[in-house]
């Protein structure tokens, strides 16, 4: 056996002594004590002979140090409960204990390393017993909800934020203006800045009620249908949309008209529907829904990762379910177990294997029988007894055939995947006998051009379709009536054909005619008229076939059925199980990582910086309590996401100013603002950009959904960005050089500040055309007053009003002597689209 | 204010004194061209940042990157052994204790991470190799251009990394392993350090396709906490489009009328920063508008290649077709750098994946043509910079993430002995110009090209010695941001005139 392979087994085998060969107990130590682990102890030589230092390869390796082996001896429970037990135990008898010698950098296992001195020793154990009774951080625990500290504030975020404030001696900044946090809600919640009449409306508001004001503004925001265009593209970062990419016309990645899969999104999110809900569709809609259609689209998650290579295909969807519902980083237990959290390779394949019976394929749509042409791209299991292999190393070529893997979910945690398969209805499996499919073939034939040859189509279809029906309802055929039935309709089929035959024969005779009329008789035409011949020659071949079969009596044997796509009657349940499951508070990290990723979007930073890894190589949570509190909230809403923004929205933290005004102690203490002393200041995702130029002006096209639009118009189209193609090689260039989501990949977006940026701001099409609108509008309604032009100006760009000197700069820049006026005034808005605060929130 | 606004006009720089911005405007002033940028214009009278140490050898870098691994044996470090005993176990060789597997493991950052075995059957060289110049270093016959020029440059032999695999890339621009992308990279550093010699243009350039997102992508270029002003800006060699959004949209406006716009957005953003004198973003972002207006002036020209003479233009190959694409990134470099550019990062061998210099497989006939692409573009720019007297002051770097194996892969039935695969123990690095020796030799791998032995220099090691060679110290740090001494690198003092 190789040496890997052993490993395996062992770990496999499970058994308290064989976890010593695991990557991630070694981890757990390092967790256990923390910073208080000296970095001598800190490798294997806490329970190996410091001596050994190549990596174990099996247990039988180990030579386990004194204190290693009392630990091993302990069996059946959590390393952070063994070490507890011998802390103080003199494991390598040398008069110090085990902790002690720990914290104070001696060596717990051998007898030879003791602390240099006891001095530390009080002021030590008091900081490791306060760090050891703070907030526990086990992300693969269930979440309970946390006391919430004791504190004057009526919001719970804001007494677990003063606490961590208090603990580090920050001082909170005061709130924001009301227009600055009017602005940050805007665009929070749609997107879209407010007007000035909408920020003087809410500045009203806030002076007399300032929570009331707030909790009417959010409530309105998110009954906007434009909430959802704005959340919609967050969870696309997340979710990995991409639109279809290929090369003439064979897909490579993702699926034609996937944008409905947008569109659900968007919807789904404007109808408040609860997230696991929305997961649970995503993942198994075409088994939770099969004859839904509206439901269905959100299988697009799944079309999504379709990709030619299918190996590719399906790490993809098992790397990015995990990182998008579970925060694992399960793409690296594909070729080993993980080195940092307690994940066997055998976890990945059992992963795989839920997905393992999926494919890919085009519904039609109402309204058009070509799928080609519109469609809905969906899920399905394509087979009920696919099988999923572990491969060696994680590589294809060596599967371990002997054991396949089943559908199953992580080991760490709870739950057992049970499933059984999910019948499917007829148009689940036949979806051109739904109606709307049969409505839409009706509708094409009544768009014959010829009388004769519609009404025998129509009537041909007709008839066809009624004994297709008849037939589902479970007509025997061999019955009699059934007989007379099919025919009739091989009949009316024949008469069809003929009148097709005729007129094929009729117009290739009329194609020959004219191209032998045709002058001169260039090789080009020559070649032409023999090619129109060998037509004029089939189409009568045809037609004398044709001709023949309709003086034969019709047949029963004759009738020809539709040719129809037909799949599984059954799916294998798999994927529902799954979801089930994944979306449950067994998975202990699906609310915690979703509400993170809303933390995200209103503080630019998660409370776990890495929201796609909260395993032990990710960053431990800033406010563990926090995270802890707002994932129990959010499991106890329902899963309601417009109770979460309200919320957030409505803490004290969240409308706190984001400067001073001048360098504090607070600049000093936390400069990267980690306890959340003010509020962040962020700038405007490449979208919001781009769609505020438009918005601010008044050209934004409010118009919902629809197929994308090519990206090669972003400059010129007035709609929303979000519905704008986006995929690897195709983006609007101004979205993407204002960090634009990467389609393969986005949990959170960069920020960078590029000239690149400067030059898109002021140089594209988007910033003249809204630039001459707004300066056409403002213009109108301020007449010759400079003074009042630019104030407006400012009002409808930056959301306030102009300080004295930035007026006096500002119409000095207007009036230049000897320059049109309109013209300055023109450049002055573009001016101020380029202002830093345009796209900045503060 | 050692730098003006675009169009900023006396009664405007008046307007601020007068109106009690002026200490304000000046504190502001003070921390947006704070360290490196203060350097933006140098003058006589400019102080030196902290990390300058006054004795710079070069003003600008070309920094060429290989993606993908080029193999050393068949490029700069010729291993005759390697014939003698090709199709040999290494065991049958005398220098078996190469392929000790601890010797192996020491210096990888995660040993255990990517297991790769040792191939020990040996694979005979390639190509033939000769000696070069009054020096006599040996070159293989895939680089006689290269190889004409060997007495204008230091062959660094014994390079090592900590990653063996394609990781490295991202390694060899920051010195950190895959997963730690949060570091700025050399060009970054240099930029930070010292700032461009030219106000119209950005500071650190980029040009070619760059590492895939396999290999560290943007962070091979960026400049991570240092702040985003810092990283590459990628340009492309094309004169009527070397950068979206150039060209204004407006056909009509002025060249006068957008640097009245530009220096109004300058003043509105720098009176905005009164209110907020703690926002690096707005700093920043000043900084970019300024440098945007500078740019779509300067850079059409720059890649505008049609002044240049027909024999400039053949001594990078630009009248051969393989020697066209990284022939015209070299000459662009040239002209970056005489603009001021002060840090030009070239790439070759993108392939969206780990990158074509990425020999697995047909290494004897893949290799071949790769060689050709850069051979007589990198001799070409050596004797270009060399007979405009720039040679002295501009340091030339030619660098991939890691060698290859002495032994022929034997994987499966697709890596089948006819290449090499991913080697860290021991590659070579070029260095030229700057105040670097030429002719010169420094270090060496062992008999088999296997372990670097001698001269043992990791990249941070070169980075350090760009950086000392720019005039600025390499232990350059932002506070509170700890460092490993790794990470710092040493200078390689050897290698200096």
């Amino acid at each position: 056996m190789p040496v890997w392979l052993r490993v395996f087994a062992v770990v496999a085998m499970g058994g308290a002594a064989s976890s010593w060969a695991n990557p991630a107990n070694k981890k757990a130590a390092a967790n256990y004590f923390e910073h208080f682990l000296p970095a001598t102890l800190a490798d294997c030589t806490l329970c190996h002979l410091p001596s050994d230092n190549h990596a174990p390869e099996s247990l039988e390796e180990f030579p386990h140090n004194a204190f290693g082996k009392e630990l091993a001896a302990i069996k059946k429970t959590s390393l952070p409960e063994r070490l507890k037990q011998i802390a103080d135990k003199d494991s390598d008898q040398d008069g110090v204990a085990n902790l002690v010698e720990i914290l104070l950098g001696g060596h717990p296992g051998d007898a030879k390393v003791k602390p240099p001195s006891l001095a530390q020793l009080e002021t030590k154990q008091q900081a490791f017993d306060a760090f050891l009774a703070s907030y526990p951080w086990e992300p693969f625990k269930m979440v309970k909800r946390p006391a919430t500290p004791a504190s004057g504030t009526p919001n719970a975020i804001d007494a677990f934020i003063h606490e961590r404030l208090a603990a580090h001696d920050l001082q909170p900044l005061g709130e924001a203006t009301p227009a600055q946090i009017a602005r940050r809600v805007y665009v929070d919640l749609i997107g879209l800045l407010p007007t000035p009449q909408q920020v003087a409306a809410f500045e009203k508001g806030y002076a007399a009620q300032p929570d009331v004001a707030l909790r009417q503004l959010t409530d309105r925001l998110m009954n906007e249908p434009q909430y959802g265009e704005r959340w919609g593209r967050h969870f696309m970062d997340i979710w990995r949309y991409s639109d279809w990419e290929g090369y003439k016309g064979a897909v490579r990645l993702s699926q034609p008209h996937i944008w409905r899969w947008r569109d659900w999104i968007i919807e789904s999110l404007n109808a408040n529907k609860p997230y696991d809900r929305m997961v649970q569709e995503m993942l198994a809609g075409d088994e939770l829904a099969p004859t839904d259609e509206k439901v269905l689209r959100a299988t697009g998650y799944l079309a999504r990762n379709f990709q030619s290579d299918r190996l590719q295909w399906m790490d993809n969807i098992v790397e990015h379910t995990s990182k998008a519902f579970m925060g694992l980083t399960m793409n690296c237990v594909k070729c080993h177990d993980h080195k940092y959290d307690p994940i066997p390779q055998t976890d990945y394949y059992a992963i795989r294997a839920v997905f393992e019976p999926y494919n890919v394929r085009t519904d039609p749509v109402p309204g058009e029988i070509d799928v080609k042409k519109d469609g809905m791209p969906r899920a399905y299991d394509q087979s009920l007894t696919a099988v999923t292999y572990l491969f060696q190393r994680g590589d294809e070529r060596f599967p371990i055939k002997d054991k396949p893997i089943a559908p199953d979910v992580p080991t760490l945690f709870d739950g057992k995947l049970e499933f059984k398969p999910v019948s499917l209805p007829l148009i689940a499996r036949q979806p051109e006998k739904r109606d709307y499919y049969k409505a839409a073939m009706l509708a094409a034939v009544d768009a014959v051009e010829d009388d004769e040859l519609r009404e025998m189509k129509r009537k041909t279809l007709e008839q066809q379709l009624t004994l297709e029906a008849l037939e589902d309802d479970g007509m025997d055929k061999k019955s009699a009536a059934w007989k007379a039935m099919a025919t009739e309709v091989a009949s009316l089929q024949k008469q069809t054909a003929l009148i097709e035959a005729r007129e094929a024969k009729e117009q290739a005779d009329a194609a020959l005619q004219k191209a032998m009329a045709t002058k001169p008789l260039t090789t080009t035409v020559k070649k032409n008229i023999a090619t129109a011949k060998a037509k004029a020659v089939t189409a009568a071949k045809q037609l004398a076939t044709v001709e023949a079969a309709a003086k034969t009596e019709a047949k029963p044997a004759d009738y020809k059925p539709r040719e129809m796509k037909a799949y599984p009657a059954a799916s294998s349940g798999r994927r529902l199980a799954f979801a089930r499951w994944l979306t449950s508070s067994q998975n202990t990290l699906f609310a915690r990582v979703a509400v993170n990723h809303l933390w995200v979007r209103h503080f630019g930073t998660g409370i776990v910086t890495t929201p796609d890894d909260f395993g032990a190589n990710g960053q431990k949570p800033t406010h563990p309590a926090l995270l802890d509190w707002l994932a129990a909230e959010f499991m106890a809403s329902g899963y309601d996401l417009k109770h979460m923004h309200r919320l957030i929205i409505s803490s004290a933290a969240y409308r706190r100013a984001s400067s001073s005004g001048a360098a504090g102690p607070n600049d000093a203490a936390d400069p990267d603002n980690v306890w959340l002393w003010r509020s962040p200041v962020r700038r405007m995702e490449g979208e919001a950009v781009r769609d505020n130029l438009l918005h601010v002006a008044g050209l934004l096209d409010p118009t919902l959904g629809g197929p994308e639009i090519d990206s090669a118009e972003a400059e010129t189209s007035r709609r929303r960005s979000v519905y704008h193609r986006h995929a690897q090689e195709t983006q609007a260039e101004m979205v993407q050089i204002f960090d634009g989501a990467r389609p393969n990949e986005c949990y959170q977006r960069e920020l960078s500040i590029k000239p690149h940026q400067a030059l898109a701001l002021a140089n594209s099409q988007v910033t003249l055309d809204a630039s001459i609108a707004l300066e056409k509008r403002l213009s109108r309604e301020t007449g010759a007053d400079y003074a009042a032009f630019v104030t407006s100006a400012f009002e409808h760009v930056l959301n306030r009003a102009p300080k004295s000197e930035e007026l006096r700069l500002s119409t000095e820049f207007i009036q230049q002597a000897g320059k049109d006026s309109t013209r300055q005034r023109q450049h002055f808005i573009g001016v101020l689209f380029n202002h830093n605060d345009f796209i900045t929130l503060r | 204010m050692n730098k003006t606004l675009p169009g900023c006009t006396g009664t405007r720089r008046q307007f601020l004194l007068d109106t009690g911005m002026g200490f304000t405007g000046l504190a502001l002033n003070a921390m947006m061209f704070r360290d490196g940028v203060a350097q933006a214009a140098p003058s006589e009278n400019d102080v030196l940042t902290a990390w300058q140490t006054g004795e710079a050898k070069a003003k600008s870098v070309i920094w060429m990157f290989m993606i993908g691994g080029t193999s050393h044996m068949e490029s700069f470090d010729p291993k005759p052994e390697l014939t003698k005993y090709g199709g040999m176990s290494i065991d049958e060789t005398p220098y078996r204790e190469a392929a000790d597997q601890s010797r192996i493991n020491k210096i990888l950052a995660e040993p255990g991470k990517e297991k790769r075995e040792v191939y020990k059957k040996l694979m005979p060289l390639i190509t033939g190799h000769k000696k070069y110049g009054q020096s006599g270093i040996e070159v293989s016959d895939f680089f006689p251009h290269v190889g004409g020029a060997a007495d204008e440059i230091s062959f660094l032999r014994g390079m090592w990394t900590i990653d063996n695999n394609h990781g490295a890339q991202l390694t060899f621009h920051t010195g950190r392993k895959i997963g730690d992308t949060g570091h700025p990279t050399v060009g970054a550093w240099a930029s930070y350090g010292l700032g461009s010699l030219n106000a119209n243009l950005p500071e650190f350039v980029v040009l070619g396709e760059p590492s895939a997102d396999c290999c560290g992508r943007s962070f091979t270029y960026g400049s991570a906490y240092l702040g985003p002003e810092y990283g590459g800006v990628r340009l492309k060699v094309d004169p009527k489009n070397p950068l979206s959004y150039v060209h204004p949209a407006d056909p009509k406006l002025t060249l006068d009328e957008q640097r009245d716009a530009f220096s109004l957005i300058g003043l509105l953003n720098q009176l905005s920063g009164i209110d907020y004198p703690t926002d690096a973003q707005l700093n920043a972002r000043i900084k970019a508008y300024e440098l945007a207006f500078q740019m779509q002036m300067a850079v059409p020209g720059l890649m505008d290649f049609s002044k240049e003479p027909e024999h400039v233009k053949k001594l990078y190959g630009l009248d051969r077709k393989e020697c066209l694409a990284f022939g015209s990134q070299c000459l662009a470099a040239r002209r970056l750098v005489e603009q001021g550019v002060r840090f030009v990062q070239l790439f070759h061998g993108y392939s969206g994946n780990a990158g074509r210099w990425d020999h697995h497989r047909d290494i004897a006939k893949l290799m071949p043509p790769m060689c050709a692409e850069i051979d007589q573009p990198i001799a070409g720019l050596i004797h270009d910079l060399k007979q405009r007297g720039m040679l002295d002051e501009t340091l030339i770097v030619w660098g991939t993430e890691f060698g290859r194996t002495p032994g022929a892969e034997f994987r499966d039935k697709n890596v089948d002995g006819s290449g090499r695969d991913h080697h860290p123990h021991g590659f070579t690095c070029l260095m030229a110009g700057g105040g670097v020796k030429g002719g010169f030799v420094h270090g060496a791998t062992d008999e088999l090209g296997f372990h670097a032995v001698e001269g043992r220099q990791y990249v941070t090691d070169l980075h350090a010695t760009v950086l000392h060679q720019l005039g600025l110290n390499h232990r350059m740090m932002v506070p509170g941001r700890q460092r490993l001494e790794r990470d710092y690198g040493d200078v390689i003092s050897d290698i200096l005139v």
